[in-house]
């Protein structure tokens, strides 16, 4: 029969030791430092272990251990140093209503254009690129994203597709630019 | 839909599959008729393949990944060595002997005290008993109602106890016995109905009070002599005593039972 700790030591482990490469890229995005990045995914995963007998077993553990690093990440000093952002675009009406005519430039994204949608990445406000990171790599759902950057559902679509705007415009100047 | 195009939301809860299934039937059927909406959400498909690539940009060098995962699983060694020695402290202390020894202890001088207690409390309530009964055979003392007649004794009750009770008719009563009078007693403090009889030339004291006061386990049988019977009726209880026969103290309790 399994001890407590036995099943602490099995589970945690089995759970976090695979993401912590997914939680390290992600760190990275949000610190832009490697030493720092590592600091931070550290830090979440002791708190995680801390909390984990508030994580329920049959839910996203991977979605409910962002979490903690996106809250770990709201306390540590870049994001503080970064609390004055506000994200108009949130709020501005009629934006996402904009027709985002098909241009060559998205027909012609292909994976040999990495370098240049990373830098598209990057010239993304923050708050964009956050919600990027969570839909397209990680793949979680829109209400796990929600709880994850603690805003409703509706703010997550909408951030999601000025996201997706943002980024093509900027690809389009950058192949416009180009050819 | 804005207008007769595909929103950027849907649009992107489509590519996401985050639209309910009837929003998603719609878009589908939109797309079939709608050239430019289906150009856009290829784009969008081609888009979101391309960022998941892209945005899986930063790899930990194997040096970090392998001091996280050491770190990582030293916590949880560390959190189950906790775990462990909380339980341990705790199990060492719940079947220590330091523990069980006096809670032991506590337990059967509980019990003793309990059993001593009924005891003490049995001698002091016959002998409490026994001494009204006494006070009653004085030659100067007599109640405080005199009457063989139950309908002056039982009216003259009423406003003096806290509870009620029947008194047999006077041929029920066993042979050569008769009531003699009635007077209101108090046992630990508590009215009770303290009944006269005569049995032949002996003399009877009956008391009658809540079941709880005259609990049967307290009383002893008999005392310096005089005989004491204890019966329970209609959440009543009833103490004769008296240094008549048993059998005769006991026929008149019944009597007193039945009459309830």
């Amino acid at each position: 029969m399994m001890t407590a700790e036995g099943r602490l030591k099995e589970s945690f482990q089995d759970l976090a030791v695979p993401l912590i490469a997914a939680l390290y890229n992600h760190a990275r995005w949000l610190v832009q430092d490697a030493v720092e990045a590592e600091d931070l995914v550290q830090e979440t995963l002791v708190k995680a272990l801390r909390a984990f007998d508030s994580f329920t077993p049959g839910t996203n553990f991977k979605a409910w251990i962002f979490r903690i690093l996106r809250n770990t990440f709201l306390t540590s000093r870049t994001a503080i140093a970064n609390v004055r952002t506000v994200f108009l675009e949130d709020h501005a009406p009629g934006l996402e209503t904009a027709d985002p005519a098909i241009t060559p430039e998205t027909a012609l994204i292909r994976g040999d254009d990495r370098a240049a949608l990373e830098r598209a990445l990057e010239q993304l406000a923050p708050h964009l690129r956050d919600v990027i990171l969570l839909c397209d790599l990680e793949e979680l759902k829109y209400r796990e994203i929600a709880a994850i950057l603690d805003v409703p559902i509706g703010t997550v679509m909408s951030r999601l597709a000025r996201a997706r705007q943002s980024l093509r415009q900027i690809l389009a100047s950058h192949f416009g630019g180009r050819g | 839909m804005s207008g007769d195009h595909l929103t950027p939301e849907t649009i992107g809860g489509l590519i996401d599959g985050e639209l309910a299934s009837a929003g998603e039937a719609e878009a589908e059927a939109h797309l079939k008729d709608c050239h430019a909406c289906a150009l856009r959400v290829i784009a969008a498909q081609q888009l979101k393949r391309a960022a998941r690539e892209a945005a899986h940009r930063f790899a930990p060098s194997p040096e970090a990944f392998a001091r996280l995962e050491a770190r990582a699983c030293e916590h949880v060694s560390k959190t189950a060595e906790a775990i462990s020695r909380r339980r341990g402290v705790w199990e060492s202390v719940v079947w220590s002997p330091i523990v069980w020894g006096p809670l032991a202890a506590v337990l059967v001088s509980g019990l003793f005290l309990a059993g001593w207690w009924q005891l003490r409390r049995a001698a002091d309530l016959s002998a409490e008993i026994l001494d009204q009964h006494l006070a009653v055979l004085l030659d100067a003392s007599s109640p405080e109602v005199l009457s063989s007649d139950r309908h002056t004794v039982k009216p003259w009750f009423q406003g003096k106890l806290p509870f009620a009770f029947n008194l047999p008719e006077e041929n029920a009563l066993p042979a050569d016995s008769a009531l003699l009078g009635a007077d209101v007693s108090y046992i630990e403090g508590r009215p009770t109905a303290h009944l006269l009889f005569s049995i032949h030339k002996h003399r009877v004291s009956a008391f009658v009070s809540q079941a709880d006061l005259l609990e049967y386990p307290f009383l002893s049988k008999s005392r310096s002599g005089f005989q004491i019977v204890h019966a329970e009726a209609a959440s009543l209880g009833f103490v004769a005593v008296s240094d008549v026969n048993r059998p005769e103290l006991e026929a008149l309790m019944r009597t007193l039972i039945e009459a309830q």
